[in-house]
């Protein structure tokens, strides 16, 4: 029953991974499918594929993922109420370190990646937010919607959530964030995501 | 034996809980309102009109200019942070009203400690049990078969969805749900192939009572952890008893031992399918048991509300 329900968070990934088929295609779409492009690029690049490359392809997935996720955004959100306390400072540390748990758990996963198909189903733009639908049809025959949602700044889209089968990501680590930072301190949830991505695991 | 131990438990949840989960909606509101109201009095008392403040306030009522919203973020900046948030989530068309209510955590959890418990013994089920037993069976059997396996025992549950999508009044993915029990029993060999999905597009409607008592406007009352079944609440726990009339392995009336293993089998072949995936989540997550809660709580919403 555990792993009925929370199946392949991970997968949000993937939709950047498999050979999309557009439905239509807007500019919010396109950003998607640009960054698409690039990983299926460093994916299939054989001569990263050496143990002394791995770094270097690590790099080259996050920077590239990092063109397309706004950190702050999605740090403002999980924050929620707790973010408007926290001095600037305190926002740059956070945002760093949060950006860093996703991208160490989510991002190095992409290397592994292999098959399954992304259809793009849908693009709602309401003023300056936007939500892009997919599907993802895994290897094991499994199809898992994945939804993007973006927001506008300075003309340019970017990604500030993204839902798996209806599960926010911003809004599970919120709920975490906001249980620590009710039973113990902003530098308590510092240190302890320090010490998750020092860890690893 | 089985029968009268789940009347019982039925029984008793009911009587217990009877006034309670019937209006757990409510309470539930009432509870939130009453926090939020000492939240903000709270708050309006803390608020120093310090350099942060206003500088966010600023960055704020940009945002909202950009956006052209009607509401705009008081000029004394009095009201501090909360109203900042109700701004942006204001003005984003897609926030749903669990996102713009900053105090909701998803859902009552008095259990806590024991649901912590059994999480944590479920942990050490899955990597001291579940995951080498899953591990040793995926070695041994090819990827097809056991995907076949998982069809079949799908395909076996038309019952629950069935009948579930009819108390829900929905009624073409009920026809949905006949269509492909059929085909797939046929022209599927029993069900180990999912051809209604492949060859004639019906998409399968995963109904159960669980979210039928959602759809009826019953709260989700508690979280409840159990051992070994894993994520539930309160509500869906009734669910899962009643959704256990409708499976046809109970009505088999085969010796608990039989029925246990059978359900056992299922389990493991269902692990087999998706090793690794529970590893990732818990890697990511800071606090692994409210990430879990949050999630099922979130997944089983968007369920009762599709």
């Amino acid at each position: 029953m555990l792993l009925k329900y929370v199946k392949r968070l991970i997968l949000f990934l993937s939709v950047f991974l498999a050979i999309p088929s557009f439905v239509m295609a807007g500019e919010p779409t396109d950003r998607i499918k640009v960054v698409s492009d690039k990983l299926i690029a460093i994916v299939f690049d054989n001569s990263l594929k050496t143990p002394e490359m791995k770094d270097k392809r690590e790099q080259m997935v996050i920077e590239i993922v990092d063109g397309l996720f706004s950190w702050e955004e999605f740090s403002r959100r999980a924050l929620a109420r707790h973010w408007g306390k926290r001095t600037e400072n305190e926002k740059k540390e956070f945002i760093s370190l949060f950006r860093q748990l996703v991208e160490r758990t989510y991002m190095a996963k992409a290397g592994q990646y292999s098959g399954g198909k992304v259809v793009f189903l849908d693009e709602k733009i309401e003023g300056n937010y936007c939500n892009v639908s997919t599907q993802v049809l895994t290897s094991t025959d499994t199809q898992i919607p994945i939804d993007y949602r973006m927001i506008k700044k300075d003309g340019v889209w970017w990604v500030y959530d993204v839902y798996i089968e209806g599960v926010s990501l911003v809004s599970n680590y919120r709920t975490q964030f906001n249980d620590i930072l009710i039973k113990s301190s902003f530098e308590d949830l510092l240190n302890r995501l320090k010490e998750k991505i020092e860890k690893g695991e | 034996m089985k029968k009268t131990f789940i009347q019982i438990i039925i029984l008793c949840v009911f009587l217990i809980k009877c006034p309670y989960f019937l209006y757990a909606e409510e309470t539930g509101e009432m509870f939130m309102n009453i926090s939020q109201l000492v939240d903000s009095q709270v708050m309006e008392e803390q608020t120093v009109p310090d350099e942060t403040t206003v500088d966010t306030s600023v960055k704020i009522s940009q945002l909202a200019d950009s956006q052209d919203t009607k509401e705009q973020p008081t000029p004394d900046g009095t009201t501090g942070d909360l109203d900042e948030f109700a701004d942006y989530s204001e003005s984003d068309p897609f926030a749903d009203e669990y996102e713009s209510d900053l105090d909701y955590v998803g859902i009552p959890d008095p259990l806590e400690p024991i649901n912590r418990a059994f999480f944590h013994f479920n942990d050490k089920l899955y990597f001291w049990f579940l995951k080498p037993v899953a591990s040793g069976y995926k070695a041994v059997v090819p990827n097809p078969v056991r995907r076949s396996v998982k069809n079949f025992f799908s395909n076996l549950a038309f019952p629950v969805r069935f009948v579930n999508c009819i108390l829900q009044a929905k009624f073409d993915g009920a026809g949905n749900e006949l269509g492909r029990f059929l085909t797939n029993s046929i022209l599927g060999l029993g069900g180990f192939f999912d051809v209604a999905e492949k060859h004639f597009d019906i998409k399968a409607y995963d109904e159960d009572f669980g979210q039928t008592l959602g759809v009826y406007g019953l709260g989700n009352g508690f979280y409840i952890n159990w051992p070994v079944l894993g994520p539930s609440t309160l509500r869906d726990t009734i669910g899962d008893a009643g959704d256990y009339f409708l499976d046809p392995i109970y009505h088999a009336d085969l010796e608990t031992v039989y029925d246990l293993s059978i359900n056992g089998y299922e389990k493991v072949n269902d692990t087999s399918l998706v090793i690794g995936d529970y590893e990732d989540l818990k890697k990511s997550a800071l606090d692994p048991y409210i990430a879990f809660r949050d999630a099922y709580f979130q997944y089983r919403r968007n369920k009762v509300n599709d």
